[in-house]
């Protein structure tokens, strides 16, 4: 087994006393949710500053999900097991359900938080190795290295964002709670993400991501679609995710794509109702969508498998995902 | 009597469905493994390995390791300047790199300390100065002519072992044949992925003794080469293999880590324990060879293969390991269950700088049969010939010698063939299915264990001891490996059997050099034969006995004796029975203390022909397989999906229906993963491009294709009950059947393996594009 470097485990039990410990350590000490992302990265080594952890399990603040006023809060700290199946979820966004039931695989979704997989690192091959495999290849700009691997010459880190719930969160709007010992703001999800892999959230190292806020609007369709090698535990290679909004009289409103695993940031195309000819979902539209996006994309050989395949994936799967609004039952399906 | 019989066969202990003698353990969580065990005061190993593929070493400085606190012993390739290697005439490994290393991940040095950090933080603190040389990552670049030499020693530059054979008039036919199918054909390299990471544990008694506990599959190769590396006295080394979480030919050859134990254990005067990770896993490897297969096949226009004619680069990675047999293999193996008329193989295995491949289960011969079974489909094809009626025509019968002179007994290849066409519905469906949606077959053979031990010697390959005590509790002694696959519960199965037991009241102690016999190792599925063999005659010799003493008091023949269920009968007459712990009573009080032995010895006669190299491949019986697989190929997105395989498999005779159905369906898994997803490969600059279970692909249950397993039973003479292999031949016919499948539903043939998505697309768009052209003329 991988050993990580000796570190400090520290619990707390309020969220007050939590958000001092951060604001006191200065970024040494690293949030433990699930802790499915930050250990393994923690026993590959890629956070040397890391001295501590500070653990959530004890935070009540962070559990919950509840409906006001048009809009779905989820606590951070809920487990995707959890919510891929919580009563309210299903009954209001099954799609987003069904997204969250797809990411990793059941036994990491019964550790795995979904403020866990908000604030997931970014993945690159080159990265998420080994100590000794990373000094083989003699580092690059995200750990003890002045190189990238996968853009060479580059001087941003590129390495993929790779979460699931994000990209279909982002499509339906959703809002974050950032806390600190300094107060709270309130962001909309896309604005956490920045493009440098190595350093991609806008989260200050005192703040801790505390609840997400999803909008509940009539006449809204989301679909989801993801591909990645095996049908379990593998992280993503590709996914999207579609949200359209009609009117009564089934005129596409706003149409609206979001691209993951691509770079850092998760790509969003707002204004895409503006490329259907007749004003409806029909074949035409969605092959000139599922075009628009093949040509704006362009993945990267951040993430294992060959990116032109996965360029050619990410047409397909807009074409499915935007089939899949036309459909009444709403579910996002995995792969084939 | 004829009652008696048939109350005989209902009571068989052989061929029942019977639970395994580690089942519940193993289950539980009660079986101990190598890493589960503590010793007190034991100390903690790690290795320091080599960031570069291919360098010098100038100096190691491990001063300040050697000083941290904490750390007892620091060890570097002059502690044990021996090379090993498990072929005895290729032996260029040593425990630690002592000039050169040779691959990312080689072993430079070894620690020792109070525990894992400490000796972690004292590998950070060994200085290593290396002088780079070229790495050569394929085998054209180590081909090349100023190409530095890997090994020094190697008299042919980086040629590991080229092998030239050639059987009948290859030209001739060829230049006859009424079809002639050339293909080039790549099998990507894999490894084996055991659950459980290589481990070693080693103490010195006060009287200098060495107890080494190892999760290898070979005890008594490991104890021969502990003591030559260890300049010790073999009688003062024992080697104990706990129980093992797999090893499919990963674990079938020395280590550096079980010399690194032992040597550390001597320096410091404590117990040493070493466990690989998982990412020290996948540098070990001795995984599949990479091969590049140019195959010619010649046939008439009746399908009947005239001549094959074959060229084979295979990649071995950095060292020889099991490299000379692989090389033999990847020809020998190939010439059943189909008649060749004629047939030549020049294989050439080339050092590069990457982890040495060896054995992986269906060693040297899983890649060309994915060859030869494609050249076989696509003849069909040409002939329009059906693929199962086509190897139907070129079958093998029973009791015949292959044209390399191999000695075949029994045959169920053809039964295998027809319960496959059945079961699949295959003469309903083949090549009817719609688009997307495609059958395909293949067949194989394999060996049921390799004829000869690995150093030459005129021994037992395989001994058990078998004792009874006076609470009737019999215990059976055995060198052999259970790495999982069963052997422990065979053995039982097959004293129960003879003793009128049930399998759990036999104890079975194996894989113990201290207390076994010598058995040879589980590789080339030679267990179930061998050491069954000499199971059945030490059991059967104890039974004798036993018979005797009950015939003597009830005077009347032995022959008129049976021992079942618990009990001894007189066969004609069904009332008179003996409670079988009174019969044992009776035998010891006549015979003394009750053990017997039993061995299986070498056959020297008439299993192969007497050509150089025909002893290689060369089994005492033969397994047949055949396979059909049933895919959906998405050709939007080019992904296959293996919905089901249908897998017939000739053992001879199921000892254990269960344990054969069990290895039938890892088979299949390990085939169908390396069909379409598994490879081991590495980056530009020589490291392995996916060193850990995620980016290593193997199959999740989702993934799975459903499998139906089929057990063909054509009793060998040479196997204990007729019984052959069932451990490796299964795997073989997946690869190429999907291979072939994926044909019938789309109509383009991949033939570089894995078979990925990204393949098949570019296929389709080739024939597409084809397609249109044609149209357009
Ligand atoms: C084998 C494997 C396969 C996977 N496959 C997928 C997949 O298919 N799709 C996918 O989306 N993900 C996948 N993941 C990632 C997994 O879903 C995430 O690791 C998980 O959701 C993270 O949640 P966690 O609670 O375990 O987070 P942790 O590991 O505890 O934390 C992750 C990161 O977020 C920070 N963090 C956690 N909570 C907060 C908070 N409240 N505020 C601020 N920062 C916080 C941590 O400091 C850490 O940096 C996979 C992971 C593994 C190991
Ligand atoms: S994208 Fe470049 S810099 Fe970032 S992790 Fe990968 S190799 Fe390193």
């Amino acid at each position: 087994m991988l050993r990580p470097k000796p570190f400090d485990h520290k619990t707390c039990f309020s969220l007050k006393e939590a958000l001092h410990l951060l604001d006191d350590s200065a970024g040494g000490i690293k949030i433990l949710a699930g802790g499915t992302d930050l250990l393994p990265n923690l026993k590959h080594r890629l956070y040397p500053e890391t001295g501590a952890v500070l653990s959530l399990r004890n935070l009540p603040e962070l559990r919950g999900v509840e409906t006001q006023q048009n809009e779905l809060i989820i606590g951070a700290g809920e487990r995707l097991a959890d919510l891929s199946s919580h009563p309210a979820l299903v009954a209001t966004l099954p799609a987003l359900a069904a997204t969250f039931g797809t990411i990793a695989s059941p036994q990491i979704r019964n550790m795995a938080t979904l403020g866990g997989n908000l604030c997931l690192d970014t993945r690159c091959r080159y990265i998420n190795q080994t100590d000794f495999w990373r000094q083989a290849l003699g580092g690059c700009l995200k750990s003890h290295g002045d190189q990238c691997h996968v853009v060479p010459g580059g001087k941003n880190c590129v390495a993929a964002f790779s979460g699931d719930a994000a990209i279909a969160l982002i499509a339906l709007e959703a809002e974050v709670e950032l806390l600190s010992v300094q107060g709270q703001r309130r962001i909309p999800l896309v604005q956490l993400y920045r493009s440098n892999g190595a350093a991609h959230l806008t989260l200050h190292p005192n703040e801790l991501l505390s609840r997400i806020f999803i909008p509940l609007i009539s006449g809204r369709k989301l679909a989801f679609r993801k591909w990645s090698v095996r049908r379990s535990i593998d992280f993503p290679l590709v996914n999207l995710a579609v949200r359209m909004d009609s009117d009564a009289g089934g005129n596409v409103q706003k149409l609206v794509a979001v691209v993951g695993v691509l770079a850092a940031k998760p790509k969003v195309f707002p204004r895409l109702a503006d490329l259907l000819e007749s004003g409806t979902l029909d074949a035409r539209g969605i092959e000139t969508i599922a075009d628009f996006l093949f040509r704006k994309c362009a993945p990267l050989p951040n993430v294992p498998y060959d990116p032109g395949y996965r360029k050619e994936m990410l047409r397909v799967q807009a074409r499915r995902a935007l089939h899949a609004l036309l459909q009444e039952d709403l579910l996002s399906v995995r792969q084939d | 009597m004829a009652d008696a019989q048939n109350t005989r066969d209902r009571h068989d202990v052989v061929g029942s469905r019977h639970r395994r003698v580690d089942g519940l353990a193993r289950l539980t969580g009660e079986a101990r493994y190598t890493d589960d065990i503590f010793l007190p005061r034991m100390a903690i190993g790690k290795i320091l390995r080599s960031p570069h593929a291919h360098a010098r070493i100038i100096a190691i400085d491990t001063s300040a390791a050697e000083n941290l606190p904490g750390v007892f012993a620091v060890i570097t390739g002059k502690d044990m300047p021996l090379p090993y290697g498990i072929i005895p005439w290729t032996q260029d490994e040593h425990a630690l790199a002592l000039e050169k290393v040779r691959y990312i991940g080689d072993a430079v040095a070894a620690v020792a300390a109070v525990d894992e950090d400490t000796a972690l933080q004292a590998l950070e603190l060994i200085e290593v100065e290396y002088e780079i040389l070229p790495a050569y990552l394929t085998p054209e670049s180590a081909l090349a002519t100023g190409a530095v030499k890997i090994h020094e020693k190697n008299k042919k530059g980086n040629i590991s072992k080229h092998v030239l054979l050639e059987f009948g008039a290859v030209n001739e036919n060829m230049r006859q044949a009424d079809l002639v199918i050339e293909g080039d054909y790549f099998f990507q390299g894999t490894t084996h992925a055991a659950i459980e990471p290589h481990c070693a544990v080693a103490e010195f008694d006060s009287a200098g003794h060495l107890t080494v506990w190892s999760a290898t599959q070979v005890p008594h190769y490991l104890h021969r080469e502990l003591a030559r590396v260890l300049g010790l006295p073999q009688e003062n080394i024992r080697v104990i293999q706990p129980n093992l979480g797999g090893a499919f030919g990963g674990k079938s050859e020395p280590f550096d880590l079980e010399f690194c134990v032992a040597k550390l254990a001597q320096k410091c005067g404590r117990p040493v324990k070493i466990l690989y990770t998982r990412e020290e896993v996948f540098y070990a490897h001795r995984g599949r060879h990479p091969m590049q297969m140019h195959y010619e096949t010649g046939f008439d226009k009746n399908g009947r293969i005239l001549a094959v004619d074959t060229h084979t680069i295979l990649d071995g990675g950095a060292y020889s390991s099991f490299g000379l047999v692989t090389t033999y293999y990847s020809g020998q193996l190939l010439t059943a269950p189909y008649a060749f008329a004629s047939y030549r193989f020049d294989s050439t295995r080339v050092f590069t700088n990457k982890p040495a491949c060896g054995p992986k289960r269906g060693h040297g011969s899983v890649q060309p049969r994915f060859a030869i079974e494609i050249q076989l489909d696509k003849a069909a094809h040409a002939l329009g010939i059906d693929p199962i009626e086509l190897r139907r025509r070129n079958a093998l019968p029973a009791h015949t010698r292959t044209v390399n002179d191999l000695h075949i007994r029994s045959n169920g290849f053809l039964e295998c063939l027809d319960r496959v066409e059945q079961a699949s519905g295959w003469k309903e469906r083949y090549g009817k299915l719609p688009f997307g949606h495609g059958l395909g077959v293949a067949g194989s053979t394999y060996i049921s264990g390799t004829n000869y031990p690995i150093y030459p010697n005129d021994m037992p390959q395989s001994g058990v001891k078998i004792t009874i005590d006076r609470s009737g509790r019999v215990t059976l002694y055995s060198g052999a490996s259970d790495i999982g696959q069963g052997s422990n519960t065979m053995l039982a199965v097959i004293a129960a059997q003879e003793l009128g037991l049930e399998v759990a009241d036999i104890t079975v102690i194996s894989a113990d050099t201290a207390l076994t016999p010598v058995d040879l190792g589980a590789y080339s599925s030679r267990i179930t034969l061998m050491a069954g063999t000499a199971c059945l005659q030490a059991a059967k010799e104890l039974a004798a006995k036993i018979r005797s003493s009950v015939a003597k008091k009830w005077g009347c023949a032995p022959e008129n004796l049976t021992l079942i269920q618990h009990s001894v009968r007189a066969l004609d007459d069904p009332d008179r029975r003996m409670p079988v712990i009174e019969a044992f009573a009776l035998a010891e009080a006549e015979f003394g203390t009750l053990c017997t032995t039993g061995y299986f010895e070498t056959i020297t006669e008439g299993v192969h022909g007497d050509y150089r190299g025909a002893t290689i491949g060369a089994s005492p019986a033969y397994s047949f397989t055949a396979h059909v697989a049933e895919v959906r190929v998405d050709a939007e997105t080019g992904l296959v999906r293996v919905e089901k395989i249908w897998a017939a498999h000739d053992c001879g005779k199921a000892l254990s229906p269960v344990s054969v159905e069990g290895q039938i369906e890892g088979s299949v898994y390990m085939g169908a993963a390396e069909a379409v997803m598994e490879e081991h490969t590495t980056m530009e600059n020589g490291l392995l491009a996916a060193p850990s279970l995620l980016d290593y692909r193997i199959p999740t249950a989702l993934d799975t294709p459903e499998i139906e397993a089929m057990i063909v039973q054509s009793e060998d003479p040479m196997g204990p009950y007729g019984a052959k292999e069932a451990g490796e031949g299964p795997l073989h016919p997946a690869i190429p059947a999907i291979a072939n499948a994926i044909f019938d539903a789309v109509g383009v043939r991949i033939d570089m393996l894995p078979i990925t998505p990204e393949k098949i697309l570019a296929a389709l768009r080739v024939k597409e594009a084809e397609e249109k052209s044609t149209v357009r003329d």
